[in-house]
C-alpha cells in the first residue's frame, strides 16, 4: 500500500497539517519563531506540490534545509541535553518531514511523531488546561490517522466522531492500567525543563524585594494536613536563612546553598530525630521555583525521596522544582528539642557577621542596649518595643539610601516585612546576638472547609531568629510587632489600601470570584492530588484499599476481570450490530427442532421443505416420526397459516420434548396425541 | 369444494392414466386463469388430457391443429360479407371457446402465432378494427413438439412466458402402460365423462384461489427465489415481476387443490419447474438444471 | 492459479511450494468454495500492519518518556494508546465479520487481458463497513464502503495468460479499518472460474474465399440454377426471386435461392493456418472470429474434432470462442 506513486489526497494531507497544528500549538510560544516559520513554509510548499504549482524540493534544497535546521538550533539554544532544544528538534523534523511527505507510510510516520510531540507537552505542563488540551491533540491525531484511509473515513465529521468512540472505549482500559501499571525509577538521568526564570523567594533579600512578591496572587504552596493544624500565627513556613550582610543585601553566605555543596543530610536517621512525636504531619505541594529549597516549619522532617535537611532545620531538594512537586513533612516544635548550649564557633561567627562599616547610629544603640540588658530576650524585647512604637507597616516603603538600616531606624519608620527583619537582625548582630533572616511564607487560606491550605505568593514574608544559650534558635517576628493583624490575619487585612492595587483589575474585591478562585484551585488541588502525583507509594496504598492485599492472583483479577467484562461487551456489541433481522418466533423454534434433528443425525437439508422433511425423518428414523410430524403441523399452522394458537403449541411440543428427550422411547410414545392440529383444513 | 376438486383430478385420472402430478398442475394453471403449454412428443396424452378438462369442466371446447399454412384468420375468425343483409358478418373463429387447444403450436408461421399469444394475453380479439371480447373463462393449452423437429417455428423465448406453465408429459407409468396393453381405452373413457361443475363453479373457485393466505414466511422465501435467480451467475436471465407474481398464483392454486386456505413452502416448490423452468435461462440454455439448483440452493427457512 | 487445461499437475517441489500446498490445504478445510461466503471468525485472520509496528514503537517511547520524567500525564497517555491499540482489532474484525460475498458473474475474456469477476458485498446488521479492499494480490483489486447500502457490487480483476477454463485463487478481503493499525483480512474461494478465450492474433486477412482442405465439405456457391431453398425477403434481394406463390397462399414474402454446387460461405478452418504451432493457430482464428463478427459476415469454423455450421450473432460468436478455448492443448500435430 506504500507505493510512491500513490499519492496522498488532499483530505489526508489537510489532516495530517491539521494534527501537526493542534500539537505544535502550545509549542510555539516556546519554539523560536524560526521553527514555526519553517513549519509553514513546510506546510505551504507541500501544499503547493499537492496543487501541482511546485515540485517537491530536491535533493540540495533537502539538505540544505536540514543544514540551516542545525545550524539555527545550535544558535538558538547553544546547549543540546536540555528539554527544550530536543522538543525543537522534534518540531524542526515534524516540519522537515512534511517536505517529503510522499506515501501512507511516510503520513503514518508523521503522525506516529504527533503522538510523541503532544506527550512532550506534559513535560513541561501538568495542569488540567494542557491535560484537556492534551486529550484534543490525541483526538484530533486519532482522526487524522483515520482519515488516512479515505473514503467515507476521511470526512471531519465521521473521522473526529470515530476518533472520539475508540478513545472513550478506550479509557476504562487506560484508567485500569494507570493504576496496576508499575511504575519504575528513572532509567536514565533526562533533561529537565529548566528553561524561565525562578519564581518565588530568591537566594537573598533587598529592599523591595518582597513588595514585589506581595503584588502576586501566584499559588506557591498547597499544604494539606493530618491531624492537628496549627494556628495561624504559627504558620510559618521556612524555606531560606540568610546569615549575610553586605550591608544592603541579605545572602545566604558561605556553606547554606547545598548547590555550592553545603552539608545536607539526605539519609534517614543521619540526624537525630526527637524522640517524642512530631506535633503536625502534613503535605506540601509546591508550585514550581527551579530552585531546590522547600518550605516547612520549624523543624522538619520528610521521608519523600530526593528531600534532605540542612543543619538550619531547612528541607532542600536534590534537584531545582521543576515541576509541581510534593513531600511529606513531619514538624516538630522547636521547643521539643534539646538545645544545644553551645552555638559552634563558625555558627557564631557565621551569625554574627556584619559588614565592616556603615549604619553607624544603629551600632552605635544597639551596643548601648547590650550594656543596658545584657541578655538577648530582653534586648530583643527592647527593640520589638521600638518598632511597635513609632513603625508603620506599608506596601509602599519609601526608598532608602546607602545606610539602609540607619535611615529605615531613625527616618523613615516606614517599612515591609523585609526592612524589620533585616534592621532587626543587623541590631542584634550589633549588640552581639547571634541572629539571621528567614525568608518563607507565612499565613495562608483555608480551601474548601479546611482541606488545605492555600499559600500564595503574597504570603511570602521574611522573619528573624536569634540565638540564646537557653533555649537555642528561637523565632523572633518583628513585623508582628508593629503588624499583629499581618501574621494573624494575613496581608489583605493588614494593608487592605494598598493590597493588590496595582492589579489591572481588582478582582480581588469581587468575593464571588474569589471564591471561584478558590474552587478552581481546590480542583487544581484534586488533580494534582490524584493524578499528577500519583505514584508508587499511592498506587500501593490505592491496591491495598481495593484488594486488602496486593498479591499477583488479586492484581491478575483485577486487571482480568474487567478486561474480560470488555471483551464481553465488545462481543455482545458485535453480535448486537451485526445481527439481521430477527426472525419470527415460529420460524426460531422450527429452526430449534431442526437442530435438534441435526444432532439426532438427521440434518435438514438446504431448500428441503418442512414437509418433505418431516417425510424423510418418518422413513430415516421412525421413532422420531410422530414427533416430527407433530413439530411439523404445528409449524406450518404457525408460520403459513399464522395461528397464533399453534406457535404457542410448537413451543410447548418442543418444550416437552426436551423433557422427554432424555428417554427417546418416551418421545416417540408422548406425542401421538398432540398430533390433532393435523394440515388438513 | 374439496370434494370436487378431487373428483375432478380423479375423473381426469381415469383418462390420463398416472399423471396425477401432471393433471393437477393443468387445474392449478386453469384455477389461476392462466394458460398452459404442453411440451412433449406426439402421442402422449396432449389432447386427451385437454379435451377431458373441458369435459369434466364443462367448457365449450375447441381443437386447432396448427399447420405452416395457417393464417391469424384461421384462428381469431374472419369478416365476411353477405349478399342477404348487404353487410359484413363476423364468422368467430375457434379461438371463441372457453377452452382451446391449440395442437403443436410450433408448426404455424410466427405470425400465426403471435396473433393467438396476443388473444391469450388480452383476452380479446380485434378483427378489423373491432374488438371482441373473449368468452370468460378463456384457457388455452397449446401443445409443442420438442425443438429440432425439421419444420418447425419454435415460440420465441419472449414469448414463452405469455404461458403460466410449461409441463411435459412423460412417458407413460409401467403400471399405466400395462393397463393400456390390458385394453383400458382413455376414449371411450373420455366419451363417459360428465361435468362436474359448471362455469359458475369455476368462476367461484377461480375466485378463491386469490384467497389462499400466503403467510410473510413464505412470502420471504418467494422473494428469496426471485431474487437468487436474479444475482445467480448462472442465471442469464432472472424471474421478472410478472413471472414472480406468476409463481405465486400457481402455488395458490395449487395449496387450494391440496384442500388447504394458505400457502406452503411446498406449494412454491411443487408448481416451480412448471412456472419458472421455461422464463429462466442460463448460459448453458435450459431453465430445468436451473430450477434444480434454485430449489436446493434457497432454503426454505431464511437462518 | 490451476488451470483446467494446463500442464500444471507437476507435483509442487520445494520446501516453499510445499508450505504453499499446505496452507492451501489447510485454507480449503476452513473456508471451502462456495458461490457465496459469509466472513466468520473461521475464517479471518488479524494482525497488526507495520504502522500497527510503529505505533507500538511509540507507546514505548511514551512509556520511556513517562518513566524518566515520572510524568503520570505522559503515562495516561502511553496507557491510553495502548488500551486504543488493544481496542482496534476488534473493530477491524468487526468490519469484515458478517460481510457476505456473492459471486455475481465471471464472464469470459481473452487471455492477456484482465478477467473480471462481479461481486455483491453485503452487510448484515446496521453496523457499517468500511474500507473493504478485495483483490487478487498483487492486483489492486477493489475498494467499497458499505455505509448507505447494505450491500454493493465490485468488480474484481484478474490477469489471465492461458486460455482454457481458468479457476481463479483464493480472493483476498481485507480491511486495515478504522486506523489502519491492524489488518485483517481472509482469503475467500468464491469458486470463481473463467472462461478465457485466446489472445486474438491477426494472421492475415479474413480467408474470404479461401479453401483448404479441399473436398472436406460440399462447397457451395449461391446463384447458380439449383432451387435451394427459401429464405425471408429482405428489401434489396432481387424481385426476380420473390416466391410469389407462397406470398399468394399467405405466407412471408420469401425469396427463392439458386445455388451451384460450391459455396462461399466464409469458413474459418484450422488448416489455413497450417505450419503455426497450436496456440498461434487458436489466436488467429479467434482474431478472424472476432472480424467476421465486426464485418457481419457469416462464418463457420473448423477446427479438429469440431466443426460449426456457418452462422452470425451473438450464439454463433459465443460456440466459436468456447470451441477455441477448450481446445485441448494436446491436440492434434
Amino acid at each position: 500500500m506504500s507505493r510512491p506513486e500513490q499519492l496522498l489526497p488532499r483530505e489526508s494531507l489537510l489532516w495530517i497539517f491539521a494534527a501537526q497544528f493542534t500539537v505544535l500549538l502550545p509549542h510555539f510560544a516556546r519554539l523560536p519563531l524560526w521553527i514555526v516559520l519553517g513549519w509553514l513554509i513546510a506546510v505551504l510548499w507541500r501544499f503547493e506540490v499537492y496543487r501541482g504549482r511546485r515540485e517537491f524540493p530536491g535533493r540540495l534544497v533537502k539538505l540544505l534545509a536540514v543544514a540551516v535546521a542545525v545550524g539555527g538550533l545550535a544558535l538558538s539554544y547553544r546547549r543540546w541535553f536540555a528539554l527544550e532544544p530536543m522538543v525543537a528538534l522534534l518540531a524542526v523534523s515534524f516540519a522537515l518531514k512534511n517536505l517529503e511527505l510522499l506515501s501512507r507510510r511516510d503520513a503514518f510516520l508523521s503522525l506516529l511523531l504527533a503522538y510523541f510531540v503532544a506527550a512532550t507537552l506534559f513535560v513541561f505542563e501538568q495542569t488540567i488546561p494542557y491535560a484537556l488540551y492534551g486529550v484534543l491533540a490525541t483526538a484530533v491525531v486519532t482522526a487524522a490517522l483515520a482519515a488516512q484511509l479515505g473514503g467515507f473515513s476521511a470526512r471531519p465529521r465521521r473521522a473526529f466522531g470515530l476518533s472520539l468512540r475508540l478513545l472513550a472505549q478506550s479509557v476504562p482500559l487506560m484508567l485500569l492500567l494507570f493504576v496496576v501499571m508499575p511504575r519504575l525509577e528513572p532509567l536514565w538521568a533526562v533533561p529537565q525543563n529548566s528553561g524561565g526564570a525562578s519564581t518565588g523567594i530568591s537566594d537573598s533579600m533587598t529592599p523591595g524585594d518582597f513588595t514585589r512578591l506581595s503584588k502576586s496572587d501566584q499559588p506557591a504552596l498547597r499544604i494539606a494536613f493530618d491531624g492537628p493544624v496549627p494556628p495561624p500565627e504559627q504558620r510559618y513556613w521556612r524555606g531560606l536563612v540568610y546569615s549575610h550582610f553586605d550591608g544592603r543585601r541579605w545572602s545566604q553566605g558561605f556553606g547554606v546553598d547545598p548547590r555550592e555543596g553545603a552539608r545536607v543530610s539526605w539519609r534517614e536517621n543521619e540526624q537525630p530525630l526527637p524522640e517524642v512525636g512530631p506535633r503536625y504531619r502534613y503535605r506540601v505541594i509546591q508550585e514550581p521555583t527551579r530552585n531546590q529549597w522547600l518550605f516547612a516549619m520549624a523543624r522538619p522532617h520528610s521521608e519523600t525521596d530526593g528531600v534532605g535537611e540542612t543543619g538550619d532545620d531547612r528541607l532542600v531538594r536534590s534537584i531545582p522544582v521543576y515541576s509541581r512537586f510534593a513531600y511529606d513533612v513531619r514538624s516538630w516544635p522547636r521547643s521539643s528539642l534539646t538545645p544545644s548550649s553551645v552555638l559552634g564557633d563558625f555558627e557564631r561567627r557565621r551569625n554574627l557577621q556584619l559588614p565592616a562599616e556603615g549604619n553607624p547610629q544603629a551600632r552605635a544603640w544597639a551596643r548601648r542596649l547590650a550594656e543596658e540588658h545584657g541578655d538577648g530576650d530582653s534586648i530583643s524585647a527592647a527593640v520589638l518595643a521600638f518598632f511597635n512604637r513609632s513603625f508603620t507597616y506599608t506596601l509602599k516603603p519609601p526608598a532608602l539610601g546607602a545606610d539602609s538600616v540607619d535611615e529605615f531606624l531613625f527616618e523613615s519608620q516606614q517599612g515591609f516585612c523585609e526592612h524589620f527583619a533585616g534592621s532587626y537582625v543587623f541590631m542584634m548582630r550589633a549588640a552581639g546576638i547571634p541572629a539571621r533572616v528567614v525568608a518563607g511564607y507565612q499565613g495562608g487560606e483555608w480551601v474548601e472547609q479546611e482541606e488545605y491550605l492555600l499559600v500564595r505568593q503574597y504570603d511570602a514574608h521574611a522573619w528573624a531568629e536569634i540565638w540564646t544559650p537557653a533555649r537555642g534558635w528561637q523565632r523572633v517576628d518583628p513585623t508582628a510587632a508593629v503588624s499583629p493583624e499581618r501574621i494573624r490575619d494575613g496581608l489583605q487585612t493588614a494593608a487592605a489600601e494598598e493590597f493588590m492595587e496595582d492589579a489591572l483589575l481588582p478582582l480581588h474585591r469581587i468575593s464571588v470570584l474569589n471564591r471561584l478562585r478558590l474552587e478552581w484551585d481546590m480542583i487544581n488541588y484534586r488533580w494534582y492530588q490524584t493524578v499528577v502525583s500519583f505514584d508508587s507509594d499511592s498506587q500501593q496504598n490505592l491496591l491495598q484499599r481495593v484488594l486488602g492485599e496486593v498479591s499477583p492472583l488479586r492484581l491478575a483479577i483485577l486487571l482480568l476481570v474487567p478486561a474480560g467484562v470488555g471483551l464481553v461487551l465488545l462481543l455482545a456489541w458485535l453480535w448486537w450490530t451485526g445481527r439481521g433481522a430477527r426472525l419470527p418466533r415460529a420460524q426460531r423454534l422450527y429452526l430449534r427442532f431442526c437442530r435438534r434433528m441435526a444432532r439426532a443425525g438427521i440434518p435438514r437439508r438446504q431448500g428441503e421443505a418442512p414437509r418433505d422433511y418431516a417425510a424423510r425423518v418418518a422413513s430415516e428414523a421412525p421413532r422420531l416420526a410422530a414427533m416430527a410430524a407433530a413439530v411439523t403441523a404445528a409449524y406450518e399452522r404457525a408460520a403459513y397459516a399464522e395461528e397464533p394458537a399453534a406457535e404457542r403449541q410448537l413451543a410447548r411440543l418442543l418444550r416437552q420434548w426436551r423433557l422427554t428427550a432424555t428417554s427417546p422411547v418416551a418421545s416417540a410414545t408422548a406425542t401421538p396425541g398432540l398430533d390433532s392440529g393435523g394440515t388438513q383444513a | 369444494m374439496q370434494k370436487i376438486i378431487s373428483a375432478i383430478v380423479s375423473d381426469i385420472g381415469r383418462v390420463l392414466l398416472g399423471k396425477e402430478h401432471q393433471v393437477k398442475l393443468a387445474l392449478a394453471c386453469l384455477l389461476s386463469r392462466g394458460h398452459l403449454l404442453i411440451e412433449d412428443l406426439p402421442g402422449m396424452g396432449k389432447t386427451t388430457l385437454a379435451h377431458a378438462l373441458a369435459q369434466v369442466l364443462g367448457l365449450s371446447y375447441n381443437r386447432v391443429q396448427f399447420t405452416s399454412d395457417m393464417l391469424p384468420a384461421d384462428i381469431l375468425g374472419v369478416s365476411i360479407f353477405e349478399r342477404d343483409s348487404g353487410n359484413f358478418r363476423f364468422h368467430e373463429g375457434p379461438v371463441f371457446s372457453q377452452l382451446l387447444l391449440a395442437d403443436e403450436i410450433n408448426r404455424s408461421s410466427p405470425k400465426t402465432q403471435s396473433a393467438l399469444l396476443e388473444a391469450m394475453e388480452e383476452r380479446q380479439v380485434s378483427v378489423d378494427g373491432e374488438t371482441r371480447a373473449l368468452p370468460d373463462p378463456f384457457f388455452v393449452i397449446a401443445t409443442q413438439n420438442p425443438l429440432h423437429q425439421s419444420g418447425t417455428f419454435a415460440l420465441p423465448e419472449s414469448q414463452l412466458d405469455r404461458f403460466l406453465m410449461r409441463i411435459s408429459l412423460g412417458y407413460p407409468t409401467r403400471e399405466a402402460e400395462r393397463a393400456l396393453f390390458q385394453g383400458v381405452d382413455p376414449r371411450a373413457e373420455l366419451r363417459q365423462l360428465q361435468p362436474r361443475i359448471d362455469v359458475s363453479d369455476l368462476k367461484r373457485l377461480q375466485a378463491l384461489v386469490g384467497q389462499v393466505k400466503a403467510s410473510e414466511s413464505v412470502l420471504d422465501y418467494l422473494e428469496r427465489l426471485v431474487s437468487f435467480t436474479r444475482q445467480s451467475p448462472d442465471c442469464t436471465v432472472g424471474l421478472s415481476p410478472r413471472g414472480a407474481l406468476a409463481l405465486l398464483h400457481a402455488a395458490r392454486a395449487w395449496a387450494l387443490i391440496d384442500g388447504r386456505s394458505h400457502l406452503l413452502p411446498e406449494d412454491i416448490q411443487a408448481v416451480l419447474p412448471s412456472v419458472a423452468g421455461h422464463r429462466l435461462h442460463s448460459e448453458s440454455g435450459d431453465g430445468s438444471q436451473l430450477v434444480e439448483r434454485l430449489m436446493h440452493q434457497v432454503d426454505v427457512i431464511a437462518a | 492459479m490451476r488451470v483446467s487445461t494446463g500442464d500444471r499437475q507437476i507435483p509442487p517441489q520445494g520446501l516453499r511450494a510445499r508450505w504453499q500446498a499446505l496452507t492451501s490445504r489447510w485454507l480449503e478445510r476452513r473456508a471451502p468454495a462456495a458461490r457465496t461466503v459469509t466472513l466468520s471468525h473461521r475464517k479471518l485472520f488479524i494482525l497488526p500492519s507495520r504502522a500497527g509496528l510503529g505505533f507500538l514503537l511509540v507507546i514505548l517511547l511514551l512509556w520511556l518518556l513517562g518513566t524518566n520524567y515520572e510524568n503520570n500525564l505522559v503515562f495516561a497517555l502511553a496507557f491510553l494508546l495502548v488500551s486504543l491499540f488493544a481496542v482496534l482489532p476488534v473493530h477491524t474484525f468487526a468490519n469484515l465479520s458478517g460481510l457476505t460475498l456473492r459471486l455475481l458473474a465471471a464472464p469470459p475474456t481473452f487471455a492477456g487481458d484482465y478477467a473480471r469477476a462481479r461481486l455483491a458485498v453485503s452487510r448484515s446488521g446496521h453496523r457499517l463497513r468500511e474500507h473493504i479492499e478485495i483483490a487478487w494480490p498483487p492486483e489492486d483489486g477493489a475498494q467499497l464502503d458499505l455505509v448507505d447500502a447494505e450491500s454493493a457490487e465490485v468488480e474484481v480483476a484478474l490477469p489471465v495468460n492461458r486460455r482454457g477454463r481458468v479457476r481463479a485463487p483464493r480472493l483476498r478481503v481485507q480491511s486495515r479499518y478504522p486506523l489502519g493499525l491492524f489488518r485483517c483480512w481472509s482469503h475467500v474461494d468464491l469458486d470463481i472460474e473463467f472462461l478465457v478465450y485466446p489472445a486474438p492474433r491477426d494472421p492475415g486477412s479474413l480467408p474470404l474465399g479461401a479453401t483448404a482442405g479441399e473436398g472436406r465439405s460440399p462447397e457451395r456457391r449461391r446463384g447458380g440454377d439449383d432451387f435451394a431453398g427459401l429464405r425471408p425477403y429482405q428489401p434489396g434481394h432481387s424481385l426476380r426471386h420473390v416466391a410469389w406463390k407462397q406470398f399468394a397462399g399467405g405466407r412471408d414474402l420469401h425469396s427463392k435461392e439458386y445455388d451451384t454446387g460450391a459455396d462461399t460461405r466464409l469458413w474459418l478452418d484450422w488448416d489455413l493456418l497450417a505450419g503455426r504451432d497450436v496456440e498461434t493457430r487458436l489466436s488467429g482464428l479467434c482474431h478472424w472470429v472476432l472480424e467476421a463478427e465486426r464485418a457481419q459476415i457469416p462464418y463457420g469454423l473448423r477446427l479438429p474434432g469440431t466443426s460449426l455450421e456457418p452462422s452470425l450473432g451473438e450464439s454463433q460468436r459465443q460456440r466459436a470462442l468456447l470451441a477455441l478455448a477448450e481446445f485441448p492443448v494436446q491436440g492434434v500435430e
